[in-house]
């Protein structure tokens, strides 16, 4: 009967390891709460106690909704039209004639390899387990990108002018990850334990949007413009799982939740040449976003004796954060009747946020940056309409778009090695130095068909990302029981997304 | 109030399949008692609805519509009993005359309507859509799971 004792407690060690952050507690009875306020904090400090809460990209480009767009690679801002066009370029809602309603949804998953973590996980006074596998993969999970509705006018000169409503997703700042370490027991005939650090997120930055279009030539050139409300919130829960030896352990959990606010605007311009191409241009001028409402806790249940149940909460500090400008460019041409080649260009210059603690706090010195790197990317698309079936067009999409995610991305090492009582020590660098200046590059690939009758258009849309970042081993800088040695990890992610989008013309 | 929103899901459905109905004339001008249909006649009056003795029908004249009950049907003629001159506005019905009553009150005010089957110009037969009722239907449907997902987060 000592296997599974001995087995039980390297995993009640784990829970309690995992959630702890390194945090000190005095022996207390087995039923017990140690409970340890943080305080008040900045990102800085969350850098240290769940990296993956600062290292994550903020994306705007990617929040634009709509499957017909990324059926062609996300090269939209040229060709958007109806109610789709506000989230791509306001201008386009210029092309309502009739009052139409827009929705749209998306599912991700993702899968990949991990590369650079230890064969063995060590616990003092266990036996040695041997890790087979460890995988980090974005959670799975469906989501809703946009809802609006809008209508059309005409007014003197036959010009257009064109109004609309709608909710979106504005800022992706969700990126919920799962940690699954399986490891065996060579000791004990190789029995199996598993370890499983599930992310759940929910939220992002939403706009709740007024957009105006207008006809400057009719049919041709147009102006439009959104005003966005901006507001949301994050919700991230982190549950801990450790089973093995048909047993589990209580399950420990962590949470961090943030509040957004904000008001923005998109303005855009397009030009149309009917059966030649389209131009377009959308600008986002730099706005900024109050963050509020920031809070850490976690709870870590265990039933060894001495070892009491932890509860860690702090409050992370409000802040704004200047959001820098977006800038899209594209252009659209009709090869033929048709065919369609569409491409854009984004820019945004993430590095320029700037970040102002609204509250005072102790500890780690503000940093006025957040670790995020300038993005651009390159998106290029086809369209091909040779499909029709009674009456219901059936086009064909592909695309393409390669460039940066905004996060900055991790050395492969971040320690240096110092004498500390005559040895050699690997010691943690400072925050500050764990990055790179190299980007996390992405390439995708994606294609497309709709159905479109003749008020009603369904657009659906399948893409596959590719990038390679770091992460700390179990998402810790530094941790006696997970990670001792501060080991960071490569991971090679492809995420696949899968679009649909409906729009009705009444 | 359980039923609720099954109650507001047959509503849906109902307003959505009155939306996505369709005309369909009918080359010979034949109209069967238990086909819904609108009836045309020379001077633009209209009655829409199923033609039979004792139905309820719309009828419809320029500027003006009115409930009404089939009292007579035959070869020649078509008699309107009943009629209640009706007003619509932002969906709602409002009875503003009660053709029957002032039938009572002022006695033989030809309250009936007489309709010459002669005169009609023009049936047409009103079917529903399939193709729209189901478009319209699943655009809905898709919209409120975008909606339910939306204040799912919230």
């Amino acid at each position: 009967m000592k296997r599974p004792q001995r087995i039980a407690g390297i995993l009640f060690a784990g829970v309690v390891g995992i959630l702890a952050l390194g945090l000190s507690t005095p022996a207390l009875a087995d039923g017990e709460i140690e409970s340890i306020n943080l305080g008040t904090f900045g990102l800085e400090t969350l850098k240290y106690a769940q990296p993956s809460a600062v290292f994550r990209p903020l994306d705007m480009v990617g929040a634009r909704a709509g499957a017909q767009g990324w059926a062609m690679g996300g090269a939209n801002v040229a060709g958007a039209s109806g109610i789709e066009s506000v989230g791509w370029n306001p201008a386009g809602l210029a092309t309502l004639s009739r009052p139409a309603a827009f929705a749209d949804i998306e599912w991700t998953r993702s899968s990949g390899t991990t590369t650079g973590f230890p064969d063995t996980f060590k616990v003092e006074g266990a036996p040695l387990l041997s890790l087979r596998t460890y995988e980090v993969n974005l959670g799975a999970g469906l989501r809703y990108n946009m809802l609006g509705a809008g209508t059309a006018t005409q007014v003197s000169g036959g010009r257009t002018l064109s109004g609309a409503v709608s909710v979106r997703r504005y800022l992706n700042v969700c990126y919920p990850e799962d940690i699954v370490a399986n490891m065996v027991t060579p000791e004990a005939s190789g029995f199996p334990i598993t370890m499983a650090l599930e992310g759940e997120e929910s939220g992002g930055v939403d706009a709740i949007a007024g957009t105006v279009a207008f006809d400057l030539l009719p049919s041709q050139l147009s102006i439009g413009a959104n005003l966005n409300y901006l507001n949301g919130r994050l919700r991230a829960r982190n549950e801990v799982h450790v089973t093995g030896a048909g047993t589990e352990v209580p399950t420990s959990a962590s949470s961090i939740d943030f509040d957004y606010a904000g008001i923005s605007t998109d303005l855009g311009l397009q030009f149309r040449r009917e059966g030649l191409g389209a131009v377009g241009v959308r600008f986002t001028p730099a706005y900024t976003l109050e963050v509020t409402k920031g809070r850490f806790s976690s709870m870590a249940i265990t039933t060894g004796e001495d070892v009491p149940d932890l509860a860690t909460y702090g409050r992370v500090a409000g802040y704004d954060m200047k959001v820098p400008s977006l800038l899209s460019v594209g252009a659209s041409a009709s090869v033929t009747e048709r065919v369609r080649l569409a491409a854009e260009y984004n820019i945004q210059n993430w590095s320029e946020t700037e970040v102002t603690y609204r509250d005072e706090f102790v500890g780690r010195e503000p940093d006025p940056s957040l670790p995020l790197h300038d993005v651009s990317s390159l998106h290029i698309g086809a369209e091909a309409r040779y499909f029709s079936f009674r009456g219901i067009g059936l086009p064909v999409r592909l695309g393409f778009h390669t460039g940066a995610m905004s996060m900055q991305n991790l050395k492969s090492e971040v320690t240096e090695t110092v004498i500390i009582e005559g040895r050699p020590t690997k010691v943690l660098l400072p925050a500050s130095e764990w990055v790179d200046d190299d980007d996390v590059r992405l390439t995708a690939f994606a294609f497309g068909f709709a159905f479109e009758a003749k008020s009603l258009r369904y657009d659906v849309s399948y893409e596959v990302a590719d990038y390679t970042f770091n992460r700390f081993y179990f998402d810790i800088p530094r941790d006696d029981f997970l990670n001792k040695e501060s080991i960071v990890v490569e991971i090679d992610r492809r995420v696949t997304q899968l679009r649909l989008s409906a729009s009705m013309s009444f | 109030m359980k039923h609720e929103p099954l109650l507001l899901v047959v509503l849906s459905s109902l307003v959505i399949a009155v939306g996505c109905a369709k005309r369909v004339e009918s080359p010979d001008r034949t109209f069967e008692a238990q086909q819904k249909v609108v009836l045309t006649f020379r001077n633009g009056e209209e009655i829409l609805g199923r033609v039979d003795v004792g139905k309820k029908v719309e009828f419809r004249e320029p500027g003006t519509r009115w409930t009404a009950r089939v009292g007579e049907l035959t070869e020649e003629k078509i008699v309107l009993t009943d009629l209640v001159r009706i007003q619509e506005s932002s969906g709602v019905r409002m009875v503003v005359d009660r053709a029957a009553d002032s039938r009572m009150e002022i006695a033989e005010s030809a309250p009936d309507k007489l309709l010459l089957r002669s005169d009609i110009t023009r049936v047409d037969q009103v079917r529903t859509d399939a193709g729209r009722t189901l478009g319209v239907t699943s655009f809905w449907t898709f919209a409120a799971a975008v909606a339910v997902l939306l204040l799912g987060e919230r």
